[in-house]
């Protein structure tokens, strides 16, 4: 059974058809790429996935049960987690923070059990804590725990929004856009640090990039998407073939 | 233990004040001992409205400018509860000495305070699921005007004369008892994954949501608890002033609550018991320029928002781990070779 | 029928105090996005202009009518200086500040006027002068007088000429560009610091005119008498559609006929609810107001 699966999944936005009629899964462990031209409407199925939109029709299985239509916060807490493709930190709160916000979920506390803060909380803080400073480590961002996120140079932030979705300990992990304003040397250490986290932490990654060479190094199948359409789905070096894609990107002679 | 001991060191200390404060101020030599008393009480509740407030709008960011009517409903809940009920409740409890009476009709009357503003919190928290910023903001405005406007014709509590006859039940001890509990329910709240929750939403919304934060339930939640407080300040104020009326919770109170947390340093727990302190006191200590007391006051508090719209203590923490804001970290996008050095995150495996 | 049209009409003549002040809320909310609460003390300090200036000027000019005129032209022109050394002092220094400091300074500024108010010219309400011997005109079987009628002429003259400046003229089109989008603006070149000031000047030359003709038709002024007036005015805008001309005016008659009826056939003493409930009401179906636009976060 694949992990998450889009059955016709259509969007309308008034008069627009943002995406139209999509389908397509992504298995369990799978490192999945979804590319396309500006405008094609990728952030679009990231956010019809997450919840942020309900599509018009169609449907979106995760774990073989309908999450579509649902808020986004139930999303998440089924398991799927997203970056951002303009970055949302808590900006205000330190590193350490914003990566312990995922713990909200998962807490068995209740609001007087937040207040009286006895030994269950205790426990738990201390776990946490301790789990997002290993999570910090892997990022390299754990000398800047204290730090406010606002103050973290570029690369370390897109980073951080990467710790954070995993914080909340996914099964299917979204990334837009990692790679956007990276340079040559960065994205090659962002491609390893992908891998590394499908093996480690055993999530499917479904990833949205502009950056060919990511895409192509990482994804083991692509769906390509224009105008919110289908159009070639397979492994990279089909999808480097496909006629009808070359013709999207670079258009007809 | 430890916990239990602490609670009875605080009780312990606050009777002894304020047995200490009755025999110097109230009893004793003291001139104006009575006055100075007052302050000290007022300033109590207002430090109570000022954290409760500080959680809604300075940690939640759900603006709120609301904030009297809370007080309010809570102040006329109680009153209500301990003028109407209040010898029915005595002779419940009658095999108790009357100071126990006293403290049973008063945490009786706290009690339906919490709960009816509570209520009145989920109510105008609803809006909030809808409406933020300001429409948000005026929107609480306009339930607490509706709510002043209610209580004035309400013919029980008084209507337009005011509600008297109040029994005066409160005094220096409950009231810093409560300011005690409603710092330590913030500040508790604030290090659990509750406040976390909040801050959350405060700083992004779309990103809370995505983190499996409920926003919604959590800024109606962010309201009850505070208009909560609010109440129960009001119950304390009622009790002690054994006198309401609808003017002293216009918006006018609201905005004072605000500006306490605003001078304080938005977010910041000591900084609302600062900025409530500041308040109470330098109106009354300005009182011999009685005509110019106001301008001074509103000037102060414009200039202190053009040069430090932090507010005095910012977000820094008097007691907790102080945030390191290092200038050495390169923030711009631009910062090529930080960013170089910065990511080599898999690099090492 | 007759008392149903009667208060109609004073429904909509107050509904027309209500939009003019609520014209200028919207003006500045469309172009700082600021809350200025002062404004309702701007309009209090348009009334108390026009009291001094009404004492120096009458009989001074050949008739009544021209009598009005120039009290209220000078105190538009006093009212609009107040705005701009407002925006200037007090808020330009803090543009780029959150949203929350601009809406305490608002605050600071508007206890600063009501208590300066009250100090100049007393806590005590004043009595405006009559600038207008009051008649009684017949129309059909309702009784007006001259009085409500210039309030309700003026009104609208103002707002159609309000209406003409923004859409018709240079400077109401960079006004427009500015509220669009300020740095956009900015960098096409608009001086948006004089356009910003401009703006503050208009809405409170609008909300001097608002105070003497309220007090044209109750005489009675005071240092508070903007805040209640201020809020009610705002609550208009909002419920129009903060930062639309239209919705400014539309907020206002509805706000001022709802007043006049729920006072008139209901209790009086829920005339100051009523403002709010309409507003939450509205906003609660609606929350961009009337006809304001819902602005959707990217994500």
């Amino acid at each position: 059974m694949a992990l998450l699966e889009l059955k016709s999944a259509t969007i309308r936005f008034g008069g627009l058809l943002a995406v139209k009629d999509l389908t397509f899964s992504v298995e369990e462990g799978e490192l999945f790429g979804l590319i396309g031209p500006n405008g094609a409407g990728k952030t679009t199925v990231f956010n019809l996935i997450t919840g942020v939109y309900a599509p018009t029709s169609g449907e979106i299985l995760f774990n073989g049960k309908p999450v579509h239509g649902r808020p986004p916060h139930r999303i998440a807490a089924a398991g799927i987690a997203r970056t951002f493709q303009n970055i949302r930190l808590f900006t205000g709160m330190s590193v350490l923070e914003n990566v312990l916000v995922s713990n909200h979920m998962h807490s068995k506390l209740g609001v007087l059990g937040a207040v009286f803060q006895g030994a269950t909380y205790r426990d738990e803080e201390a776990s946490y804590r301790e789990e997002a400073m290993r999570l910090l480590e892997l990022f390299q961002l754990d000398k800047y725990a204290d730090e406010e996120a606002a103050n973290l140079p570029y690369g370390s932030q897109r980073r951080l929004e990467i710790a954070r979705a995993l914080a909340t300990k996914p099964r299917l992990l979204l990334l837009d856009e990692p790679a956007a304003g990276m340079n040559p040397q960065e994205s090659a250490d962002l491609m390893r640090l992908i891998r590394r986290l499908r093996d480690e932490f055993k999530v499917s990654i479904l990833l949205v990039e502009h950056n060919m060479k990511v895409v192509m190094g990482v994804c083991e199948r692509i769906q390509v998407l224009v105008h919110g359409e289908a159009i070639a789905m397979g492994a990279p070096a089909d999808i480097r073939k496909d006629q009808k894609v070359i013709e999207a990107y670079l258009g007809k002679e | 233990m430890k916990r239990i001991l602490y609670i009875f060191g605080v009780i312990g200390v606050l009777a002894l004040l304020q047995w200490g404060l009755t025999a110097v101020l109230l009893d004793g030599p003291v001139r104006q001992g009575p006055y100075y008393y007052q302050i000290l009480v007022l300033a109590g509740i207002n430090i109570i409205l000022a954290v409760s407030l500080n959680l809604t709008n300075g940690i939640a960011g759900q603006f709120s400018i609301g904030h009297a009517g809370f007080f309010a409903v809570g102040a006329y809940v109680a009153a209500s509860v301990s003028y109407y009920g209040g010898s029915a409740i005595r002779a419940a409890v009658s095999f108790i000495p009357p100071m126990g009476q006293d403290a049973v009709v008063l945490l009786i009357a706290l009690a339906a305070a919490a709960l009816a503003t509570a209520l009145a919190g989920l109510i105008v928290g609803i809006p909030s699921l809808r409406l933020r910023g300001d429409y948000l903001a005026i929107v609480t405005l306009g339930f607490g005007e509706i709510i002043r406007v209610l209580i004035l014709n309400i013919d029980a509590v008084g209507g337009a004369r005011g509600f008297s006859g109040i029994p005066k039940l409160s005094n220096f001890f409950w009231v810093y008892l409560m300011a005690v509990a409603t710092v330590v329910t913030v500040w508790n709240l604030v290090r659990s994954t509750y406040g976390r929750a909040f801050l959350a939403i405060r700083e992004n919304e779309i990103a809370a949501q995505a983190m499996g934060i409920d926003v919604t339930r959590h800024k109606v939640l962010a309201f009850v608890i505070g208009s909560m407080f609010a109440g129960m300040a009001g119950c304390l104020f009622g009790h002690y002033t054994m006198y309401l009326h609808t003017n002293s919770f216009t918006f006018v109170k609201s905005f004072e609550i605000i500006i306490m947390i605003a001078i304080g340093g938005l977010g910041s727990i000591e900084g609302a018991v600062l900025g409530a302190v500041l308040l109470t006191v330098l109106p009354e200590a300005f009182r011999g320029f009685d005509s110019y007391r106001m301008i001074i006051y509103s000037l102060a508090l414009i200039l202190i928002m053009i040069y430090r719209p932090q507010g005095i203590l910012g977000q820094k923490s008097l007691f907790g781990k102080k945030r390191r804001k290092s200038a050495t970290i390169d923030a711009g996008p631009t910062g090529a070779k930080s960013v170089a050095a910065e990511t080599g995150v898999a690099g090492k495996q | 029928m007759e008392s149903f049209l009667q208060q109609l009409i004073n429904g909509i003549s107050l509904g027309s105090i209500y939009a003019l002040v609520a014209l200028g809320y919207t003006m500045v909310y469309g172009v700082l996005r600021l809350i200025n609460f002062a404004h309702g003390d701007v309009y209090m300090l348009g009334a108390y202009f026009g009291y001094y200036l009404s004492r120096a000027v009458q009989g001074k000019t050949p008739s009544h009518i021209l009598d009005a005129a120039v009290v209220m032209l000078l105190s538009m022109i006093g009212c609009a200086l107040v705005g701009m050394v407002m925006e200037r002092l007090a808020y330009r220094p803090v543009r780029k500040a959150s949203r929350l400091t601009l809406l305490i300074i608002a605050i600071g500024v508007s206890l600063l006027i009501e208590n300066a108010g009250q100090l100049f010219f007393g806590a005590d309400p004043k009595f405006f002068p009559q600038l207008i011997p009051e008649t009684h005109v017949q129309m059909g079987g309702l009784m007006v007088t001259n009085q409500q009628l210039i309030v309700l002429f003026t009104a609208l003259a103002l707002m159609i000429l309000l209406n003409l400046f923004i859409y018709r003229s240079r400077t109401g089109k960079a006004m427009r560009a500015v509220s669009f989008n300020l740095d956009a603006a900015k960098l096409m070149g608009i001086n948006t610091d004089r356009i910003i000031a401009l703006t503050f000047a208009l809405g409170s030359a609008l909300a001097a005119a608002g105070g003497i003709l309220v007090s044209i038709n109750i005489p009675g002024i005071d240092p508070l008498m903007g805040v209640m007036t201020g809020l009610k005015a705002f609550v208009a805008a909002v419920l129009g559609g903060i930062g639309n001309i239209f919705g400014a005016v539309l907020g206002g008659l509805i706000l001022g006929l709802a007043e006049v009826m729920v006072a008139g056939y209901g209790s009086s003493t829920y005339r100051d609810a009523i403002a709010f409930l309409i507003l939450i009401v509205i906003l609660l179906f609606k929350p961009s107001g009337i006809l304001g636009k819902g602005q959707v976060e990217k994500v």
